[in-house]
């Protein structure tokens, strides 16, 4: 099937979506900052009223314990963690940018749930490789962000790419590739340029379903990471999903993961928990 | 979609037996459905055993 839209058409209009949020932009550069202190996140987290509201909403949640009893966002941000802070930081300033999609092949909550996952497994992995954990946890929380741009102004399309990839019991990427001549991957990169991630991190999007490389001695990368991240979790089958399918892994980038068995197996319960845990408290 | 076990490679039907852990089928056929690709195309990973033993440890 020949590409009906052209690749450069939907790069420009990804470059015309607002950037990230200042804000958030500055949240996000202080949750990666190990020398900041929680009360300096907390007040740049004060001056939106918006997110002060989800988080507190979130910290007085049934899942915490102290429904009601939680009225500052210095002790909410203890209570939740650095990690549930970034992610509400980060859908919230998503959603700024990229309003909810109506494309009927697109689930907000799922691809937000499996995007969790995702970062919680990335985390873990590296944390298990010895890399940066934050920057990996950025990276998996936002690989599938290209779904979100083309649900947004490629409904149509992405619907097509996705009862293709039913039809023909594929992988949905191959299925965007056969639709639209490129893949979510591709456009998260060009809206992770866009919005200034750094290099890795847009990588790690842009290639987590080909991550490639020969050299399968070599350290690990932040795409080996996000790319096994993403397998794993399809793997744990944690949404249930009916159609649910694991994606091809490449075997290289597998082995620069410095894991063993019992590693790995860590990795797969430590990700289950966290993810339960973040899904009773967010979701 | 194809489920039936001559999708599998070789090696992939009685590990877990073989490895003494108890097989819910159930969960058995949910693993094809999800690797489903990787076994009609024979693809080779690690991945597979790793999900296989998880899924046995965390049932019993």
């Amino acid at each position: 099937m020949n590409a009906i839209i052209e690749a450069e058409d939907v790069k420009t209009r990804v470059q015309e979506l607002p950037p990230l949020p200042q804000v958030m932009r500055e949240i996000v550069e202080a949750l990666n900052d190990d020398n900041l202190s929680l009360d300096v996140i907390a007040r740049r987290i004060a001056v939106d009223p918006a997110l002060v509201a989800k988080i507190l909403r979130v910290a007085n949640s049934a899942f915490y314990g102290v429904s009601g009893s939680v009225g500052g966002v210095g002790d909410a941000v203890r209570l939740i963690g650095l990690r549930t802070v970034g992610i509400i930081v980060s859908a919230a300033g998503i959603l700024q940018t990229i309003p909810p999609p109506s494309c009927a092949a697109f689930d907000f909550k799922r691809f937000w749930a499996h995007s969790i996952a995702v970062a919680i497994c990335s985390q873990e992995l590296a944390s298990a490789c010895g890399c940066s954990t934050t920057v990996a946890f950025a990276a998996g929380l936002l690989h599938d962000i290209g779904q979100l741009a083309l649900a947004t102004h490629y409904p149509l399309e992405l619907t097509a790419a996705t009862h293709l990839a039913r039809d023909r019991d594929c992988l949905r990427y191959e299925a965007e590739k056969d639709i639209l001549g490129f893949d979510h991957g591709e456009v998260g990169a060009w809206l992770a340029a866009h919005w200034r991630l750094t290099d890795s991190v847009c990588e790690a999007i842009r290639r987590h379903h080909d991550p490639g490389g020969e050299d399968c001695a070599a350290p690990a990368t932040l795409t080996d990471i996000v790319h096994a991240a993403d397998g794993i979790v399809h793997a744990l089958d944690l949404l249930r999903l009916p159609h649910e399918q694991v994606p091809r892994l490449q075997l290289c980038a597998w082995q620069r993961l410095p894991l063993g068995p019992e590693s790995f197996l860590r990795v797969f319960q430590r990700t289950v928990h966290s993810f339960d845990a973040m899904c009773r408290a967010l979701l | 979609m194809k489920t039936s076990t001559s999708d599998a490679p070789p090696e992939e039907a009685p590990a877990a037996a073989v490895q003494g852990t108890p097989v819910d089928p159930h969960k058995d056929v949910r693993l094809r459905e999800l690797f489903r690709v990787w076994l009609r195309e024979g693809h080779v990973h690690p991945l597979i055993h790793l999900i296989r033993q998880f899924r046995a440890q965390s049932a019993q």
